[in-house]
């Protein structure tokens, strides 16, 4: 368990590096973070489950430029590797399990936000540091600077992850048992205002006068498949 | 000094994927910016005042979409290489922060990102990993070339840049994306709507999806994350839960 773990907070380095830092390959939305989590701790469907639910939560964040914002790459790698792992030891609670995880990912993705935001105000220094070498004319000196941006980026992913999981094993296990006495088919519906969430970010997104047909077309082909 | 070669344009398409490396909410992007143009530096000065003065004045604040900055990399690269004034440069920069933000976050973030996500959780929700497969496909391919593409037109046209950004391939690939999210948006209301839950149609759960989707609507109109609205929500489930366990 301990391996999956650190493979778990190496992802989170990973996925922080792409949110921000480098690529800027996707890799990191909710939906692909969580099935890779998934892999690693050996459960698949539950890493799906969790991206699915984690990307509606985050579908509406933009981060543009000096914007403040959930970090939601992080924190849906915690929340998913959390859910996996308290899924396991609650089989009988899966509803359960996905509130706790719903309730701890939010905060926790403002949070991790927070630790980006300290980490853009410290790399002030490695400007200040480039513009020792531009007054020596050191060119060359700046692949180690971004070499040192990189790095604080990837560490701190990994270790916002790492804290993350812990937390998810201290806190929300015990709660978890504590809410296992409680009947399950209380918490069966949480996923509904979750799809809410993702309906009313593409409500913000795309309902536009100008896409009403679109609108129209894409219903009559959901109809279509409903039937089919 | 040898002109900039199609390996020197591909060593800056390369880098620019590092563009937000180091950035900081003072200069933003600056550091990323000139680390990217450094590969071309040896060709661009010839002398250690010329790559000082290089260096100082790329290191000056500037931002850009990263996905969109391959244009404003190539122009500049152009723009140096031709010896323009430096305070030209540094004007025709300021210039582009605008429109390369604007279209950016227009295309991608508002766009192509949410559109292809949506498409990505239909699939996924119906055939697993090949719907995240042709998520992360669809956008990386693009993403390749449109930052390919913004070296190369960004050399050739060097202050005339804005030409390429006005002529309509960045506005076309944004409304078609925005087409595409608004469809596939009618597919997700319909699935949706016609099975909220788990098990099959019941009017009050669909009312309730309503419901939530309005107020995370409203939410998101004032400024308000729909995340905390739905914490607030779980906040409530659970202590109501509780009560009623206990009692």
């Amino acid at each position: 368990m301990l391996q999956e773990l650190i493979f778990v907070s190496v992802l989170g380095g990973l996925v922080a590096l792409d949110k921000t830092e480098a690529f800027q390959s996707m890799f990191s939305q909710p939906l692909v973070a969580c099935a890779i989590v998934g892999l690693l701790l050996d459960d698949l469907p539950g890493g799906l489950y969790a991206g699915i639910l984690f990307q509606l939560i985050y579908l509406w964040v933009m981060p543009i430029g000096a914007a403040t914002f959930p970090d939601p790459a992080v924190g849906s790698v915690v929340g998913s590797a959390g859910y996996c792992i308290l899924k396991g030891s609650f089989p009988d609670n899966p509803g359960s399990v996905l509130i706790l995880v719903l309730a701890f990912v939010v905060p926790f993705g403002w949070f991790a936000g927070w630790t980006l935001i300290r980490q853009r105000q410290l790399n002030s220094r490695l400007l200040r540091k480039a513009d020792l070498y531009a007054e020596r004319g050191r060119v060359r000196g700046l692949g180690g600077l971004m070499l040192l941006g990189l790095s604080g980026s990837f560490v701190r992913g990994l270790l916002v992850t790492a804290a993350g999981i812990l937390a998810v094993l201290a806190l929300l296990a015990p709660l978890a048992k504590a809410l296992s006495f409680a009947p399950e088919v209380l918490f069966e519906k949480m996923e509904i205002p979750v799809w809410g969430v993702g309906l009313g970010s593409m409500i913000f997104l795309f309902c536009r006068k100008k896409n009403t047909l679109w609108i129209v077309g894409g219903a009559i082909v959901g109809i279509a498949l409903i039937l089919l | 000094m040898p002109p900039v070669s199609g390996f020197d344009l591909l060593r800056l398409t390369i880098r620019s994927f590092f563009v937000q490396t180091g950035f900081s909410y003072d200069r933003m992007i600056a550091l990323g910016f000139a680390w990217i143009l450094e590969a071309a530096a040896k060709k661009l000065c010839s002398s250690l005042g010329e790559r000082r003065e290089f260096l100082r004045r790329h290191l000056d604040s500037f931002n850009a979409n990263p996905y969109l900055v391959g244009y404003a990399v190539g122009a500049v690269t152009k723009l140096e290489e031709t010896k323009t004034p430096p305070e030209q440069i540094g004007r025709f920069k300021e210039s582009l922060r605008g429109p390369l933000g604007a279209l950016g976050d227009n295309l991608i973030w508002q766009n192509l990102r949410p559109a292809l996500l949506i498409l990505g959780l239909i699939l996924t929700s119906r055939y697993g990993l090949y719907g995240i497969v042709t998520f992360f496909v669809l956008f990386n391919l693009y993403q390749i070339y449109i930052r390919a593409r913004g070296v190369i037109k960004g050399y050739q046209l060097g202050l005339k840049v804005s030409s390429d950004l006005t002529r309509g391939h960045l506005q076309g690939v944004a409304k078609w994306s925005g087409r595409m999210g608004a469809a596939l948006f009618g597919v997700v209301l319909v699935m949706k709507l016609s099975q909220p839950g788990r098990g099959s149609f019941q009017p009050d759960e669909a009312a309730f999806l309503v419901f939530f989707s309005l107020l995370s609507f409203w939410g998101l109109k004032r400024n308000t994350s729909p995340g905390l609205i739905l914490l607030a929500f779980l906040a409530f489930l659970v202590i109501v839960n509780l009560l009623l366990a206990l009692i």
